[in-house]
């Protein structure tokens, strides 16, 4: 019999410390789900990059004091994040820093609402909740998706659903949620940006000198507010990231375009140590917005049909990890 | 890499030294559930990075288990269940596998964040003091300082008798 003395050296201690840790993490075996469910969270946090990156982006333009349609006398200013941007409520002068409170107040008041993300495939976002439903890009010859997947995230748990139509099975699980739930944290991806109030964050981002507002500019027939943000880009790294651009809605200051840049790695010029030319593909993302009524909010939510076959979620993320993610 | 490369490197690296990881997490957490979370938020981490990672992961990917063990892992979270260890747990005279488990597990959740990895490298992964010191970011000294104040803290908890058996399963060489 080995005894624990608590007058022991730290050697002895230790030595029995690690048996009795040994005795109890022995018999611990790592669950197969578990690389599964990291690679599915890692799929969800990249499609959150994607559409909060766009929104986060936007809100950021405002406060650098550029005027961009200078009409009469000053407007007052509005009172950061509290408030509710006016449809109706022509601005008297646009100046940045005019243009910064209402996208931050929009961005905010976004929370509530359900965005319609519309590039490569649909994806359904709501705000407050994180609820998101993609629908694939691809499709077969009678317009059905390739595949639409689901997922949630509350109450300590995510849940995800996929649906392959081309196969017709599905496959589902639900593990814990490191996200706490509601936590959604505005403009974290805004460069070098990480608060989470819009207002505050797109004011350092003004100080970081990493906005510039163009200008109005007319989208498809709407009047629009075009905002370009520079990358933060490392001197000498091999990547040079272009300007991305945001429109915004020039009555509701809502995100209702974007577009960023990638390399084109198809090309067979991808981007190398070497100083090699990179070249660049477009990314062009519409926006829309729908309020969070019952029939909006059943856009979010889909049921495998009921002939499919559901299988194992490993099978279904190996098959789909590369086009998706 | 394709992403389909990435999958299978990862899911046969995770096959051979899965066990050994979570068992490491288990402990850094603690709690079965909090080390598989640990072991699960280090690979989302891993994922991201893997285009970085040159040759073994298993490095890169304890050194972030370490950090987020150390930065307060699920500190909210945790909080309101560090409860102090009842009476009956001082003494395990008749220990199960399982009540060894839960008076060390709760024993080790009255650690701070840093003693408690300092302990798990120390004892548990039987890294050196500098070794865990590059492990936890840290001086030697401080390694020194946290792994004595947890040893201490954990004879506190555990009490004086604690016994266990000799043929209880020894931890695997290559750990």
């Amino acid at each position: 019999m080995t005894r624990y003395h608590a007058g022991a050296s730290d050697g002895d201690a230790g030595t029995t410390l690690q048996a009795v840790m040994s005795a109890c993490v022995c018999d611990i075996r790592m669950p197969g789900s578990l690389l599964d469910k990291a690679v599915s969270r890692d799929r969800a946090r990249r499609r959150r990059i994607r559409l909060v990156s766009g929104a986060g982006v936007t809100a950021a333009v405002a406060a650098t004091g550029i005027v961009i349609a200078t009409v009469i006398a000053a407007a007052p200013r509005p009172s950061g994040h509290v408030a509710s941007p006016r449809p109706t409520a022509a601005p008297r002068v646009q100046t940045a820093a005019y243009v910064l409170g209402q996208a931050a107040a929009a961005q905010v008041n976004s929370y509530r609402m359900i965005s319609v993300d519309q590039g490569d495939g649909i994806i359904y976002t709501d705000v407050a909740t994180q609820q998101q439903r993609i629908v694939s890009a691809l499709r077969d010859s009678a317009g059905q998706p390739y595949y639409e997947i689901t997922t949630t995230v509350g109450g300590g748990a995510y849940t995800e659903t996929d649906i392959d139509y081309q196969s017709d099975v599905y496959s589902t699980f639900t593990t814990s949620s490191l996200d706490a739930g509601s936590q959604v944290t505005l403009s974290s991806f805004l460069p070098l940006q990480g608060n989470s109030n819009p207002a505050v964050a797109f004011q350092q981002a003004l100080e970081a000198g990493i906005i510039t507002v163009v200008g109005h500019q007319s989208l498809n027939g709407r009047d629009t507010i075009l905002i370009r943000v520079n990358p933060v880009n490392k001197p000498g790294a091999p990547l040079q990231f272009p300007p991305s651009s945001i429109w915004l809605d020039a009555s509701t200051y809502l995100v209702v375009q974007t577009e960023h840049f990638v390399p084109d790695l198809q090309g067979g010029s991808g981007p190398s140590a070497t100083g090699g030319k990179v070249s660049w593909r477009a990314i062009v993302n519409q926006v829309s917005w729908l309020s969070p009524t019952p029939q909006n909010l059943a856009q979010l939510t889909v049921t495998p049909p009921a002939s499919f076959t559901e299988i194992p979620y490993s099978e279904m993320a190996q098959k789909y990890l590369g086009p998706i993610s | 890499m394709p992403r389909n490369g990435c999958y299978d490197s990862l899911a046969a690296f995770l096959g051979a030294r899965g066990d050994a990881l979570l068992r490491t997490a288990v402990l850094l957490a603690p709690g079965r559930e909090a080390g598989e979370d640990l072991l699960q938020e280090a690979l989302e981490r891993l994922l991201r990075k893997w285009h970085k990672v040159d040759g073994d992961p298993e490095g890169y990917l304890r050194r972030i288990m370490y950090n987020r063990a150390v930065d307060g892992f699920r500190r909210q979270a945790r909080q309101p269940e560090v409860l102090g260890l009842p009476a009956t747990a001082t003494v395990a005279d008749h220990a199960s596998q399982l009540d060894l488990r839960l008076v060390l597990m709760n024993a080790l959740e009255l650690l701070t964040p840093r003693q408690r990895a300092a302990v798990v490298a120390r004892y548990w992964e039987q890294l050196s003091e500098a070794e865990t010191a590059a492990a936890l970011g840290c001086s030697v000294s401080a390694v020194k300082a946290a792994s004595g104040r947890g040893l201490r803290a954990l004879r506190a908890a555990i009490g004086p008798d604690m016994e266990f058996t000799p043929e209880l399963p020894r931890k695997e060489a290559e750990l």
